[in-house]
């Protein structure tokens, strides 16, 4: 066999692991053998209805069952159903720890009637070794749940390596703390981890700053030994070496960030400059600047102003200063303000008698919308007392 | 067409900067044409403002584009008469010795130049200029076009990535909206407030006169420039008001390869300039409504030119440039807050270190060293004395995020890891903190030896107090939360980028072991 022949074949053969399949381990919770696996406590309040493991507990507890993986899990499908939206963690027990040194991951579920999955990623997490001994939940008191399901897949390496490559070059976009820092090039190992890179923050992935720096250190242990060997040692010529090599990840470093840096400036010419105003999307500002533009006309005259978003802090500062002098005022000081801008509260709705309602009750004094942009985005004018009595 | 009003606001205080620089060197120009430019309009338009805050918390001028352009005129007529003053005692030695100390070589395209111009005329100074110009132009590039190595053609795409970047950024910046918070609460805001009164407020409700805002303890600089520019346009425009942030971003740069300039090749100022671009945090401030790049480039000018002061062996432009650094020290003090608080002591232990240090070289005789204390301290005085009067006597707070009093002390564990992962493993630095504490670490004597070590020992002080800020006091919150910690160190990124610069080069151009 020719050393070209000898190197392909090992090549090959240490790929057959990467060219693996996704190998899945299902636990059925409907099914009696697997509830007599898991173990409540301090719970109270379980039943067994056809589904699966019902959790209606007043009391704080955690349930567990223990586990032998044949492959290494990277994801968790939670099956389930709940009335409610839910919060509560996910457990797990490292082989050779103390047996109640747990790690938690606090997981949110939506609420559904009917039984739906969550998908979770479990490849980045810190404390994940892919092989726990133990695994489980941790429910907060006055939870409503139904278990069904459980889905622990081991990706194979191919998929995890692609993942990873596409998980260095996925960016988040600007937001508001882009002004602050960036994350930088991330590692993840799955699609479901890519797919919500940055639903969390920080995100549940990690830096790839520490493959530069493996990188950095092999780099610097070869010219080490390269030192070593050379007749004429000369450690400035060591020195300029791991320089360029140093300066080789540098522009690497640049290029991925510049690539992000010019997505998001690309993401505000399609998204912002590029669109008729009313239509435009500013960042996560979204319809807003164009929102607060129209409302300026309106607010003249006004000294302040109700404001009504999904949330305060980022919209509150940007209305403020686009509306200035004009300002901004919550509803509990909004008394006097004779204008409420209402933006993106399909919550809110308009009682019989003129007034806006949040969670059945009055928030405003009785007046009407005078101009509506979509639903629940809409500039609404108090009816003068003068006239009210009239 | 309104961002014409830009250009034309910014030409009389950098008109009275370029004057002002003129008298600080005074008969020994010390600085190369882009520091020149960019220190005249980065100092020059922070002094005039800090001038036009005096006239107006005098009640002297207002927020009018009569009152602007009277005050801005004035204070440039009266620096440029001293600077003129200043320079016609010695013009005609200075020429003549400007022309013996650097003569004319390799000159290809004029020949007699000498023989039909009068020696000393204005025609013969400009032909003089335009030669200089063009043969450090052939020194430059010279090598350069000889051989079209790998170094040059990396420069030449780092540049053109540099500039792009720059270029997309900016329109972005100059075509969306304020978006980020400290624009929104304050910087813009507060320009606002002083075009919608007129004059320089600390009432940010035009409805409550008598209310301070809650930022009005910051220095007004920022605000007071873009209120100076939406004045003279005749109204408040987004893209007007914050194009000057790319202004700030551009000197910071200059400055940057005006230094390198002073100590190394074209290719190595070129090299400086593409990194410190290339790190994100400094980019997207550079292209963003922050006032962190504003302050970078004071401190950089600061401590820039009392290190090339501390390098320079001739006393006459040793002077001049302490006399410099002196006054970009004075101006720090406008510019931000933690200017005051955190690089003003520790540019004082730099300077006092380096006075030190030369005078045990036995470089300096003790009157050289007290004129040169009292350039600084006059310049502080001057600048720093109304300006905390004025704060003191309207109860505004002194501190950054907290005012000094609110800060708790005490160790804070979670700040440990937060800065650490901002700084090595996040996107903001490249790798340029590790390779620079590796370039310490192998570089000792380089780095700690003349014209760097009150280089490196302000940043490593000035970024041990931060850290210690951060690690031991209830500022932590604003590095657990990654809102300010990164802020802080991007104000001495630009320093850190020349010293690392200097020492990669230290290890490419020198031969020995």
């Amino acid at each position: 066999m020719s050393r070209l022949s000898a190197v392909i074949l090992s090549g090959f053969l240490l790929l057959l692991p990467i060219a693996g399949r996704a190998a899945t381990e299902t636990l059925r919770l409907s099914d009696t053998a697997e509830q007599q696996q898991w173990r409540p406590a301090g719970l109270s309040g379980i039943s067994y209805p056809q589904e699966g493991i019902r959790i209606q507990t007043p009391v704080r507890g955690t349930i567990v069952r223990p586990l032998q993986p044949s492959d290494s899990i990277d994801q968790l499908v939670l099956t389930y159903a709940s009335l409610r939206p839910v919060d509560f963690s996910f457990a797990w027990h490292k082989k050779g720890k103390n047996a109640n040194d747990f790690y938690q991951l606090p997981l949110s579920l939506k609420a559904s009637e009917s039984l739906t999955t969550f998908t979770l990623d479990l490849s980045a997490l810190g404390n994940w070794d892919g092989r726990p001994d133990v695994i489980g939940f941790q429910f907060p008191a006055g939870i409503d749940i139904i278990l069904s399901q459980m889905d622990l897949t081991g990706l194979p390496l191919s998929q995890k390596i692609t993942s990873a490559f596409r998980c260095v070059w996925t960016f988040e976009g600007f937001t508001s703390h882009s002004i602050n820092f960036f994350w930088g090039p991330l590692l993840c190992y799955s699609p479901v981890a890519l797919e919500t890179l940055f639903q969390n923050a920080p995100p549940r992935a990690q830096s790839a700053m520490r493959l530069i720096y493996a990188v950095l250190i092999l780099g610097a242990a070869f010219f080490a030994v390269l030192w070593w060997q050379l007749k004429d040692r000369s450690r400035r010529q060591i020195l300029r070496r791991f320089l360029l090599l140093s300066l080789l990840l540098w522009v690497f470093l640049d290029l991925r960030m510049s690539t992000e840096l010019l997505t998001g400036w690309k993401g505000d010419f399609v998204m912002f400059l590029n669109q008729p105003v009313g239509r435009r999307v500013f960042r996560n500002l979204d319809f807003f600047p164009d929102f607060t533009e129209a409302a300026r006309p309106v607010l003249v005259d006004q000294q302040h102003y109700v404001l009504l978003t999904p949330t305060p802090l980022l919209f509150n500062n940007f209305s403020r200063y686009v509306t200035f002098p004009s300002s901004p005022v919550t509803p509990e000081n909004g008394s006097g303000a004779m204008i409420w801008l209402v933006y993106n509260r399909p919550d809110l709705s308009i009682s019989a008698e003129g007034r806006i309602v949040r969670d059945g009750q009055p928030i405003s004094p009785p007046g009407k919308v005078t101009h509506e942009f979509m639903k629940g985005t809409y500039f609404f004018r108090v009816t003068p007392v003068s006239t009210v009595k009239q | 067409m309104i961002l014409l009003w830009l250009p034309i606001g910014l030409i009389l205080p950098t008109l009275a900067g370029w004057f002002l620089m003129r008298i600080l060197e005074g008969g020994t120009p010390v600085l190369g044409m882009a520091e020149r430019i960019a220190l005249s309009f980065l100092l020059g338009l922070t002094f005039t403002i800090f001038l036009m805050f005096l006239l107006q918390i005098a009640g002297l001028s207002f927020f009018t584009r009569l009152g602007i352009v009277s005050s801005q005129s004035a204070i440039t007529v009266v620096l440029g008469t001293v600077a003129l003053f200043l320079r016609s005692g010695n013009r005609a030695s200075a020429i003549a010795s400007q022309e013996q100390e650097e003569p004319l070589k390799n000159c290809q395209f004029v020949k007699c130049h000498g023989s039909i111009l009068r020696p000393g005329s204005g025609q013969a100074r400009l032909t003089m200029t335009c030669l200089r110009v063009f043969q450090r132009f052939q020194e430059n590039f010279q090598p350069l076009q000889r051989k079209f190595s790998f170094v040059t053609g990396f420069l030449l795409l780092a540049a053109l990535l540099t500039v792009l970047k720059i270029v997309v950024g900016g329109s972005i910046l100059l075509s969306t909206p304020s978006f980020f918070d400290d624009t929104l609460k304050n910087w813009n805001l507060r320009g606002k407030a002083f075009v919608q009164h007129q004059a320089f407020t600390l009432a940010m409700d035009p409805y409550e006169p008598t209310a301070v805002g809650d930022l009005s303890s910051y220095p007004p600089t920022v605000s007071m420039v873009k209120a100076t520019i939406a004045t003279l346009a005749g109204e408040w425009n987004e893209p007007l008001v914050n194009g000057i942030h790319l202004f700030w971003f551009i000197a910071l740069l200059l400055l940057l390869y005006g230094w390198l300039r002073r100590f190394a090749s074209l290719p190595w100022a070129v090299f400086g300039v593409y990194l410190l671009a290339s790190l994100p945090l400094v980019l997207f401030h550079g292209v963003n409504a922050y006032a962190e790049i504003f302050l970078a480039g004071h401190l950089f000018a600061s401590v820039g030119l009392l290190v090339s002061g501390v390098a320079e062996e001739d006393a006459s432009r040793r002077a001049a440039f302490f006399r410099l650094s002196a006054f970009a020290t004075g101006l720090l003090v406008f510019t931000k807050n933690e200017a005051l608080l955190l690089h003003l002591p520790v540019i004082s232990i730099t300077l006092a270190g380096s006075l030190w240090f030369v005078w045990k070289q036995s470089r300096m005789t003790p009157r050289e060293i007290r004129n040169i204390l009292a350039w600084y301290s006059g310049f502080f005085l001057l600048i720093a004395l109304p300006w905390l009067m004025f704060k003191w006597s309207h109860g505004l707070t002194f501190g950054n995020a907290k005012a000094v009093g609110d800060m708790a002390i005490g160790w804070q564990p979670k700040a440990v890891s937060a800065l650490l992962v901002n700084t090595f493993f996040e996107g903001n630095w490249h790798l340029l903190f590790p390779l620079f504490f590796l370039l310490l670490l192998f570089l000792r004597r380089s780095a700690f030896s003349r014209p760097l070590v009150p280089l490196i020992g302000f940043i490593l002080l000035i970024l041990g107090l931060q850290t210690g800020l951060f690690l031991f006091t209830s500022l932590s919150t604003e590095a657990v939360m990654q809102t300010g910690s990164s802020r802080g160190f991007l104000q001495v990124v630009p320093l850190v980028v020349l010293a690392t610069v200097m020492l990669v080069r230290d290890v490419f151009e020198r031969n020995d072991q």
